[in-house]
């Protein structure tokens, strides 16, 4: 919590990111712009996963992190059940 | 392996095997903001107390007129989006999307807004964020280079929900704060302060200190 130390200290009020950037390859139908399918391949390729933050298509309410443990965990899971 | 628009590749002279125009669009991060309180008791160690708000806790009786405001402003809200993506996206899909967004906030009533409080040496910060906003921005290669850095445009307060929930959020830190089980140990407000935020600020005034500083804000 470092960074909340940094703005305690010097007492700024303003707005800054907070570098949770998503949703720029969001999992989504291809009609509506979606970038990867359900399994997190990307459209129009055949081996080619996008697993980060940036396959959620709508801010979560909360911290990503867990968020995006449980898409990795989803994406193993995939490469698994595709190859053994 | 590239994955960005058709004419962005293009203007970087980079092949280009599969078209996915929304690669880099529908950027979306939260606002973030810290308020700052002075303590009569010193707090050792981590011990972040962290709570969520929805659009009823935050907005009160005003949320009523805020749900009509922004159901009326969906269509524009879209209408800029797509316009900012110089017509990359498509109307009626925004329009679906932000259907969605507004559906999660004033329907579901999913949280909007959190308050994460870190006691400290004679101080309490109060970080906070407005969890759902609606501005999209974008993130698209400025070279075929990868080793240059993509230019990263997060497009804050785009669309004036945001700017309202921030708000919104900001004044909710200002009730926390002053509440009575926190007001034992709660002795002032340092930032933003009452000085440059005073009790009965007006939204303009509010809107200035939340947007202070702000590089990435829509302009």
């Amino acid at each position: 919590m470092r960074y909340i130390v940094i703005l305690t200290t010097t007492n700024t009020f303003a707005d800054r990111s907070n570098y949770h950037y998503i949703a720029t390859a969001a999992m989504m139908a291809q009609d509506l712009g979606g970038v990867v399918n359900t399994d997190l391949l990307v459209y129009g390729v055949d081996n080619v996963r996008v697993v980060d933050a940036s396959v959620i298509p709508f801010q979560v309410c909360g911290h990503l992190t867990a968020t995006i443990y449980a898409i990795a965990e989803k994406a193993a899971d995939a490469i698994k059940s595709r190859y053994y | 392996m590239w994955l960005t628009r058709y004419s962005i590749l293009e203007q970087h002279g980079i092949d280009v095997k599969v078209d996915l125009p929304f690669v880099g669009e529908n950027l979306q991060d939260q606002t973030t903001g810290a308020g700052a309180y002075s303590s009569n008791t010193n707090f050792s160690g981590t011990a972040d107390y962290v709570g969520y708000f929805n659009v009823a806790d935050i907005f009160g009786n005003g949320t009523y007129d805020l749900n009509c405001t922004v159901r009326d402003s969906l269509l524009q809200y879209a209408t800029s989006v797509v316009e900012a993506s110089g017509g990359i996206i498509d109307q009626k899909v925004m329009e679906k999307l932000f259907m969605i967004h507004y559906d999660l906030i004033f329907k579901d009533q999913i949280p909007i807004s959190e308050i994460l409080i870190s006691p400290g040496e004679d101080q309490m910060a109060f970080s906070f964020w407005g969890l759902l906003p609606f501005s999209r921005g974008s993130v698209h290669i400025q070279s075929n280079d990868s080793t240059i850095p993509a230019a990263i445009n997060p497009n804050y307060f785009q669309l004036d929900y945001d700017l309202k929930q921030q708000i919104g959020t900001a004044k909710a830190v200002r009730k926390l704060a002053g509440s009575e089980a926190l007001c034992d140990i709660v002795t002032g407000e340092l930032s933003p302060g009452l000085q440059s935020v005073p009790l009965n600020a007006s939204d303009e005034v509010w809107a200035k200190a939340v947007k202070e500083g702000c590089e990435y804000c829509a302009i």
